[in-house]
């Protein structure tokens, strides 16, 4: 059968674009060689964080920072689609049962599992407490047998972050180790205790054991693995119990939270009807008069040719292997070998001695057309069918400007009102 | 601080310092080694891991070749627990002359070294990788050798026997009187205290830098830097040491060690020790070399790379030397006293990894005769802490070790097979908040991940455990990104790139370490 949209690729960008189509009764069908970015990054959605200054209001700096980067991402989707995008996320995440919080207005400040202060947008409800602005009392909560998570130094870089600060307001941080009742083993994997704070027996106990040692008007963080399939109900069972605001504060990958939202987002494509074929990877296309005709995929015992009227790439960047590279120093987009933007000259150095400077090669990526078609220098789209999203489109530094899950999410928006022919 | 006195001071914490401190040691001097970085930071951590056999010098540098196969069978006996016996194996690729064969067979036969022709079909059978149109292929008793292990088990040794260790203690000066050296002035670079120590007999053992050393006596020797370059792939793709078979040239050997092979390596004459940089066309040149050896090389990915200076003493000036290459492997006793009038004072440089012991053992022979007693060298018949046993490490030496402990104990690195207690144990040995130095220690860090997870982890535990300070443990995991960047952009390309960009999504777009509180990015000494 002809599909109306193959999307390659399920981070949230391919996500987005599928679930905003197919609830809009287009068939889409997604294809991807395995599950993306959501499993490894926190899931807040970050819009504008850093620029390099921090941002507090990113909607009202984001003229002007398109001002100065005219390429970006931001700049393709515009900025009407990105608000729809946010408006949109909101009401989503609430319906599936695992809400988001928060505005482009306003950006959070919230403790990273390290202890800085990190701006976001968009967060998981159960993240919101978190907040740093204006200070506060924290107790931050680890397990003695959970390697991926240090209460202690968490709670002492926020004391220091804070004590930076100009406002008066005053924050103190300090840390609680617990032994989680009944899981005992040497190295505890992150998703079992997930699994284990969706049970009621569980919480009780952690709350039992803690809430003598809270001190009152603290407010309470712990490692995002509290609940996996229940999240919410966990999350406000948990501080129903605890007589204290709780909040989550992502770890290391595997990212629970972006499991959640992953699997909330997968079951609602299915709901509406749309085709997930996640496990084999896209080996080739077949073209012709300009258009995609096939997708082909590698599957275990033969290839799987697939059909639609567009495709949208969203098979991500660098990390995720939508662009790759070579010993030899040549760069691709392996599908559709696309033209690519941004890539140092050959006597130019690609990466920077210094680890934290800005490396001119994380600029390197699609350049795309406003109906985020990829283009070549010349502007044309050589594929006409095809369009790209997500973190593969070039002009854009996700960790610098704290922009990750904001481009996935406002390009994967518009492309779904262009090819549902909405106004932007 | 406190001063110090020793019969014997040892100055350079690589090889051969720390074979001379043993040396010393294990004949009864107290003696006292200082380092002015980490052990086995200058040329002894940075080579490929070569045990030589002497194939290698057989036709050009028989001295050297004699030297490295006495050593290779010394070094079995005493220092097996650092030694994988992976054997080695002189190929004659396409791009090889078959005719040189007979000129390394005559070699390795003249200077004692065991070897064998086998057909190529046995060699490929062996060894399937390999180039399938090699014409010939020639077994030797080439091994691979931990020098992070070895040395850190000689220092363990020369602290057993009452010697002293003393990493980040840089020489200030050396004490003069008349004639006749005494001791020096060292200073903590950590802290910035200075101490004395003053010493019956100073030895010269700093390597590239002995030249910097012996000038503070007021001499002058000259050791020239000849640089290499070693690239370590993410998969043994051979099991035995492969050589060419054809003269000492560039990325002419590939060598198994742990769970990576490492082609080395190159030859460049550089003018400071301290300062060179590794060159894109050198690491092409690597993976060009290594598709001849093993085709489809470049596929594999390139994990790290690295480059060492080697110690060449010259009596001639430098002006003189064409080519670092043609500079002799062996190594050399200058001896003051009898030749500069400098009294208690030795200079022992050059030389190879292989050779280290002997190399020690013949300057402390010397040291005996100007101090005049007579003690003999044990170190060719004791062996090492660990290699009592005589047991050869094997690759999965330490997955045995750490499923032992699979149910008790949290693993913290799984690349490198790192528990938590060993982590715990290392920092509550060691003197140090630097990351990197329980990097050499451990291997912390080394493995595919490029420390993507093990990092945040170790410095949470260091600073749970030991640092109790945020900005010192901030400080440490800053100063650990900004030395394994330095370690990959060299070879950010393919599946290292996607890895370094998964570590960039961990370290700064998860954990912000970018934005941590100020002075947090403070370098570690």
């Amino acid at each position: 059968m002809k599909y109306d949209v193959v999307i390659v690729g399920v981070g949230l960008a391919g996500l987005t674009a599928g679930l905003r189509l197919a609830q809009a009764g287009k068939r889409v069908l997604l294809l991807a060689k395995g599950v993306g970015g959501t499993h490894l990054g926190g899931s807040a959605i970050d819009v504008l964080g850093y620029r390099p200054e921090r941002v507090e209001h990113p909607l009202a700096e984001l003229p002007d920072f398109l001002a100065a980067h005219q390429q970006h991402p931001y700049a393709r989707a515009g900025l009407p689609a990105l608000r729809a995008a946010a408006d949109w996320f909101l009401k989503l995440t609430e319906q599936l049962g695992y809400p988001f919080t928060g505005s482009l207005e306003d950006n959070y400040l919230l403790p990273t599992a390290i202890g800085t202060a990190k701006p976001s947008a968009l967060v998981p409800q159960s993240m919101a407490a978190g907040d740093l602005r204006g200070g506060g009392q924290f107790a931050i909560v680890g397990f003695r047998n959970l390697k991926d998570f240090f209460p202690a130094l968490l709670a002492d870089n926020l004391s220091r972050a804070h004590a930076g600060q100009s406002d008066q307001a005053t924050l103190t941080a300090r840390a609680e180790l617990l032994d989680p009742p009944g899981l005992t083993e040497p190295d505890l994997p992150p998703l079992d205790l997930a699994r284990a704070f969706d049970r009621a027996d569980f919480r009780a106990a952690i709350a039992a054991e803690l809430r003598p040692r809270l001190k009152p008007g603290e407010r309470v963080g712990f490692p995002a693995m509290l609940g996996l399939r229940e999240p919410l109900a966990a999350w406000q069972d948990l501080q129903a119990r605890l007589g204290a605001p709780v909040f989550e504060i992502p770890g290391l990958p595997p990212s629970v939270p972006g499991i959640r939202l992953y699997e909330r987002l997968k079951n609602a494509l299915s709901a509406a009807g749309a085709r997930l074929q996640i496990g084999f990877p896209v080996t080739e296309a077949s073209l012709a008069g300009g258009q995609c005709q096939e997708l082909v995929t590698s599957g275990a015992s033969r290839p799987y040719r697939w059909s639609g009227e567009r495709v949208v790439l969203a098979t991500g960047g660098i990390a995720s292997g939508g662009i790759q590279t070579e010993s030899d120093g040549a760069v691709r987009e392996p599908i559709f070998n696309l033209p690519l933007a941004g890539v140092p000259a050959d006597d130019t150095p690609r990466f920077r001695p210094a680890y934290f400077d800005s490396h001119p090669f994380s600029q390197v990526g699609l350049e795309v057309d406003g109906c985020l078609r990829p283009v070549d220098a010349a502007g044309r789209a050589p594929i006409a069918n095809v369009h790209a999203i997500g973190a593969m489109l070039a002009h854009a530094e996700p960790w610098r400007e704290g922009s990750g899950n904001g481009i996935s999410l406002a390009t994967g928006y518009r492309v779904s009102q262009v090819l549902l022919e909405e106004k932007p | 601080m406190d001063n110090l006195t020793a019969e014997i001071l040892v100055i350079g914490g690589g090889s051969t310092g720390l074979g001379v401190a043993r040396d010393a040691a294990l004949r009864g001097f107290r003696t006292i080694l200082v380092e002015k970085s980490d052990l086995a930071t200058g040329t002894t951590g940075r080579f490929h891991g070569l045990l030589h056999s002497g194939g290698r010098y057989a036709v050009k540098d028989p001295v050297s070749a004699k030297e490295c196969i006495e050593e290779n069978r010394v070094l079995r006996r005493t220092a097996a627990d650092c030694i994988e016996d992976t054997g080695g194996l002189f190929v004659c690729t396409p791009w090889d002359d078959p005719a040189y064969g007979d000129e390394f067979l005559k070699g390795c036969r003249a200077c004692g070294i065991p070897v064998e022709e086998i057909s190529p079909a046995e060699a490929l059978r062996r060894e399937p990788h390999l180039h399938p149109k090699l014409s010939r292929a020639f077994v030797v008793p080439d091994a691979s050798i931990d020098s992070f292990k070895t040395l850190s088990a000689n220092a363990r040794d020369v602290e057993a026997h009452g010697g002293k260790v003393l990493p980040y203690h840089r020489v200030l000066r050396l004490l003069l009187e008349g004639q006749k050296v005494t001791g020096a002035v060292v200073q903590d670079v950590r802290s910035g205290e200075e101490r004395t120590i003053r010493a019956d007999f100073t030895v010269n053992a700093s390597g590239a830098w002995a030249g910097q050393i012996a000038a503070m006596a007021g001499l002058e020797v000259t050791v020239l830097a000849g640089k290499g370059i070693m690239v370590a792939m993410n998969h043994r793709l051979v099991q035995m040491v492969v050589n060419r078979c054809k003269r000492p040239a560039d990325g002419d050997i590939i060598v198994p060690i742990h769970t990576v092979c490492v082609i080395g390596t190159t030859d460049v004459r550089v003018p400071d020790p301290d300062e060179y940089e590794i060159e894109p066309h050198e690491v092409q040149q690597m993976l060009d070399e290594g598709e001849k050896l093993v085709p489809g090389f470049r596929q594999a990915r390139a994990l790290r790379v690295w480059g060492g200076v080697r110690p060449l003493y010259q009596a001639q000036k430098p002006s003189e030397v064409k080519d670092t290459r043609d500079v002799s492997r062996t190594y050399t006793l200058l001896d003051h006293p009898a030749h500069d009038g400098v009294q208690n004072f030795l200079t022992i440089t050059g030389g190879k990894f292989t050779t280290y012991r002997q190399m020690a053992e013949v300057t402390m022979n010397s040291v005996c005769h100007y101090l005049g007693t007579e003690r003999p060298c044990t170190t060719a018949t004791s062996p090492l802490p660990d290699s009592e046993t005589g047991r050869y490490y094997w690759l999965s030496s330490r997955l045995a070790k750490r499923e032992a402990n699979l149910h008790t104990d949290q693993a913290v690195c799984e690349c490198e097979l790192i528990s938590r207690r060993r982590l715990e144990e290392a920092f509550a040995q060691r003197d140090s908040t630097n990351l990197d130095d329980f990097r050499r220690q451990l291997r912390l860090g080394m493995g595919p991940c490029q420390g993507g997870f093990c990092m945040y982890r170790a410095t949470g535990i260091l600073h749970a455990n030991k640092a109790h300070s945020a900005p010192v443990a901030d400080a440490a995991i800053c100063n650990f990104l900004q030395e394994r960047w330095k370690g990959v952009v060299p070879l950010l390309w393919g599946d290292q790139l996607r890895q370094s960009r998964l570590d960039e999504w961990i370290f700064q777009g998860l954990l912000d370490v970018a934005h941590l509180p100020p002075a947090s990015q403070d370098k570690v000494p």
